[in-house]
């Protein structure tokens, strides 16, 4: 699929990163290279994923290192927009939402825990 | 092909596809959830399989292409749309028809399978229209045995990704070998800075129940084995009927070789939850304690579920004209039953006799209670079968209708249910197409859009009450009532009650449809329905409230085949009557009766209750005897008497029809054998009521 696009926008008190298009292998490297730029800012963290049209492994990888990366450089972190049935339906087939995040998850922000 | 064999697959099939009409109804309503998206493909994975098994080339063939766009379903990529339920539908239908056709010997229509599967074939993306090939041949490679559970790591090799490999695929082909809990472990992916996104960090561990064996796990890691770790542990055998329980967490973790022995133990002594404990002091990866958490869970679980299982095991499919059978033979003994107690109370002196025929009369009362029982179905599955009436039937007329039911559980006799079935079909047309308005009608007189027909069924007594109704425009008195005056059914004038009105629905031929659509307006239907409700011994009642609605209630006897009764004698006749319809009996003088002036009414307490003397009814010859007995009857929410010679007592009656010499004759529904050979016939109170009132109209 050609034509994704990530947009950073600087929402005041966070870095605003909406992804349009598919989050597939073949974007990923730009997708990566997004997130770091929007980390780079020193602020929380918004990624909105709601306009997101085909997602794959590689895809739910990224969302998993970019939650590390907030937790390594102490940075809020928050998925917006993934209920969109096909993000619940990718997660669920690849084994990934728990209930319990990864070690240094200390603010609960895991993108895979389970909302209760 | 054995065809033993064969029927019992089309036996199952028809489960299968009934199973399969009720998720994909239940997934239209419910499109976001994808537990019943998978309900849907493991049918059709079922219907498959069995299918290809069982020489079914055609099913298996044509239920791996609808499967095909249902794998994209599953993944998430393609969306459960009206237009994908539809087509499903249609191809529920068509594998019916396969069957059908079958076994009836004739070929099916090609054309039409084929319009159903371009339909799917143009759903899937471009790239995977190739995809839709045959089935494997015939069972190919498998190997039938005890459902046993396997722990699979599989770590792909990081370039995975980039050789056009995905591992989520083979994650799918593992959860079609059956149930499976599959945890993606994150502990290796690193921060964005380090991360090679191109590079997969992911690795799972998936525990599987399957009875195809360790190689079916391994064939399906066939084509990455070279590319990944991948390890394959038997943990549950299935032959161990060890109850729900399975190993501790510490167990599993050691097992996997995530933890050791040591670590547990200085663990353990810290006193709190091993999983706790060994992400709190940093051994393991919470990950790696879900993962463990979730195989015990999920053994636990397989474990729990063989249980049942193994009962179910032990039941066997029969063929129901059998069990008809074995009903019928149950009637007869109870009819020689009741000859034998006849005898032995005739024989006072032999005590022996008396005593086995005691015996013979409580083991025949259990028998017959028994195979009365083994016909007992719910009548739920009927109940669904209604869904897709609804349905179809609403939207070919632009209405928008729900089904709710309650009740399914309800069991009733398997022959009562099989004639319900048109009854109903009837009744819910006529709510769909007369009861529920339009959508712009109703929200006008500010209802909700969406109609409701609630379907019910409860016990009540030795009877069950079927509830229809519906919650739309209620049934129109001015035209019911102009339309019995055309039809010269009343006359003009005439004072009725909401009842009466009601019940001038069930005329033959009558309809106040203006116009005559596919559905209804024929003026065929309410009277078919009355009549297979007679024929049921069952009962109709209409509840009617303009602008709010129509419920129709139909009561039913659980059974058709034997019912409690009471014995009456009219002159040397006997006759019985239902039991669950009498109240009470009571005695009649001959001067009460003069004193009544001819009418038949007898004072009960304070009310005034009507009698039917039915001596004079059935012209029967001599004298009445000098006090005679009324048995009142509770009946359309009435009382009603019976005037007879002598009440004898209760009485196990064994139905048997009259035979079509007899059928018109009125008053009477049936008859049954008496212990002394004799025959009484069963007295039909709704036709002697009826009867009698217009026999009053005139």
């Amino acid at each position: 699929m050609d034509g994704t696009t990530i947009r950073i926008v600087d929402g005041g008190a966070a870095t605003v990163v909406a992804i349009e298009g598919a989050m597939s292998i073949e974007h990923a490297g730009e997708i990566r290279d997004g997130l770091l730029q929007a980390f780079g800012a020193g602020k929380r963290v918004e990624l909105s994923l709601a306009e997101v049209t085909e997602v794959d492994l590689s895809g739910l990888q990224l969302l998993c290192s970019a939650h590390r990366t907030s937790l390594a450089r102490h940075l809020g972190f928050r998925v917006t927009g993934e209920e969109n049935g096909r993000f619940a339906a990718m997660a669920r087939a690849a084994g990934l939402p728990r209930h319990v995040g990864c070690p240094g998850d200390q603010f609960g922000t895991c993108v895979w825990k389970r909302k209760q | 092909m054995n065809d033993e064999f064969a029927r019992t697959f089309r036996d199952e099939a028809r489960e299968q596809l009934a199973e399969l009409e009720d998720a994909l109804l239940a997934m239209e309503e419910d499109p976001d959830d994808l537990g019943l998206v998978g309900r849907v493909f493991r049918t059709m994975h079922t219907i498959k399989g069995s299918g290809a098994m069982f020489g079914y080339d055609d099913v298996a063939a044509f239920t791996h292409e609808v499967e095909t766009v249902y794998d994209l379903v599953r993944n998430g990529e393609l969306p459960v749309s009206k237009e994908l339920v539809n087509l499903s539908l249609a191809a529920r239908d068509r594998i019916l028809e396969m069957l059908d056709a079958s076994e009836q010997g004739r070929a099916v229509e090609p054309g039409l399978n084929e319009r159903v599967l371009a339909g799917f074939r143009d759903m899937l993306p471009e790239s995977r229209r190739q995809d839709a090939a045959p089935p494997l041949a015939a069972g190919a490679g498998q190997e039938a045995g005890v459902p046993a559970t396997y722990r699979i790591r599989f770590r792909p090799d990081a370039a995975v990704f980039c050789r056009g490999i995905n591992p989520l695929g083979l994650l799918n082909e593992l959860q079609e070998l059956g149930p499976c809990t599959v945890v993606a472990q994150t502990s290796a992916v690193a921060d964005l800075e380090t991360l090679d996104p191109e590079a997969c960090q992911l690795f799972w561990d998936v525990i599987l129940t399957t009875d195809r064996g360790g190689d079916a796990i391994r064939d399906v890691f066939i084509f990455v084995e070279d590319d990944c770790e991948l390890t394959v542990t038997l943990i549950d055998d299935g032959l161990d009927d060890a109850r729900g329980d399975y190993k501790r967490l510490g167990e599993i973790l050691v097992e996997r070789g995530d933890l050791t022995e040591e670590q547990i133990v200085e663990l353990l002594d810290k006193r709190k939850r091993l999983g706790e404990l060994a992400v709190e002091a940093g051994v393991l990866h919470p990950d790696r304690v879900s993962s463990a958490l979730l195989e015990q869970q999920h053994v636990r679980q397989q474990r729990e579920e063989r249980q049942p299982k193994a009962d179910a095991a032990s039941s066997i499919r029969v063929a129901a004209d059998k069990l008809d059978q074995l009903v019928n033979l149950v009637g007869e003994l109870v009819t020689v039953q009741a000859r034998l107690s006849l005898v032995a109370q005739g024989l006072k002196t032999h005590a022996e006799l008396a005593s086995v025929a005691e015996e013979v009369e409580r083991l025949t009362g259990e028998l017959r209670d028994n195979a009365l029982e083994i016909r007992m179905l719910p009548i739920g599955a009927t109940f669904s079968k209604f869904k897709r009436l609804v349905r179809d039937l609403s939207s070919e007329l632009g209405k928008e209708i729900e089904l709710a039911t309650h009740g399914a559980e309800t069991e009733l006799d398997k022959t009562v249910i099989e004639k319900l079935n048109d009854p109903l079909v009837h009744i819910i047309r006529n709510s769909i197409d007369h009861g529920v308005e339009a959508p712009q009608v109703r929200l006008a007189a500010g209802k909700p859009k969406n109609g409701t027909i609630t379907l019910g069924a409860v016990h009540s007594g030795d009877s069950v009450l079927i509830t229809i109704r519906d919650d739309g425009a209620g049934l129109n008195r001015e035209a019911i009532r102009a339309k019995a005056i055309e039809r010269k059914l009343i006359p003009h004038g005439a004072e009725l009650s909401d009842k009466e009105i009601w019940n001038l629905i069930f005329a033959p031929g009558f309809s106040t449809a203006a116009k005559v659509s596919s559905v209804s307006g024929r003026g065929v239907g309410m009277d078919v329905v009355k009549q297979a409700l007679d024929a049921l011994r069952g009962t109709i009642d209409v509840q009617s409230t303009t602008g709010q609605g129509t419920c129709i209630t139909l009561k039913i006897p659980l059974t058709l085949a034997i019912i409690e009764s009471l014995l009456v004698k009219i002159g040397d006749d006997r006759f019985v009557l239902p039991l669950s319809l009498v109240e009470e009996c009571i005695l009649l003088s001959k001067e009460e009766t003069a004193a009544s002036h001819g009418r038949d009414l007898l004072q009960v307490r304070d009310r005034l209750v009507p009698y039917l003397p039915l001596r004079s009814i059935f012209g029967t010859p001599g004298e009445p005897p000098a006090i005679q007995q009324v048995v009142i009857c509770r009946f359309q929410e009435r009382s009603i008497g019976f005037l007879v010679d002598r009440v004898i007592g209760e009485h196990q009656t064994v139905i048997k029809s009259l035979g079509p010499m007899y059928q018109q004759a009125e008053g009477v529904s049936g008859a049954t054998i008496l212990g002394d050979g004799c025959v009484a016939l069963i007295l039909d109170v709704d036709a002697l009521v009826r009867a009698a009132e217009r026999e009053t109209a005139r």
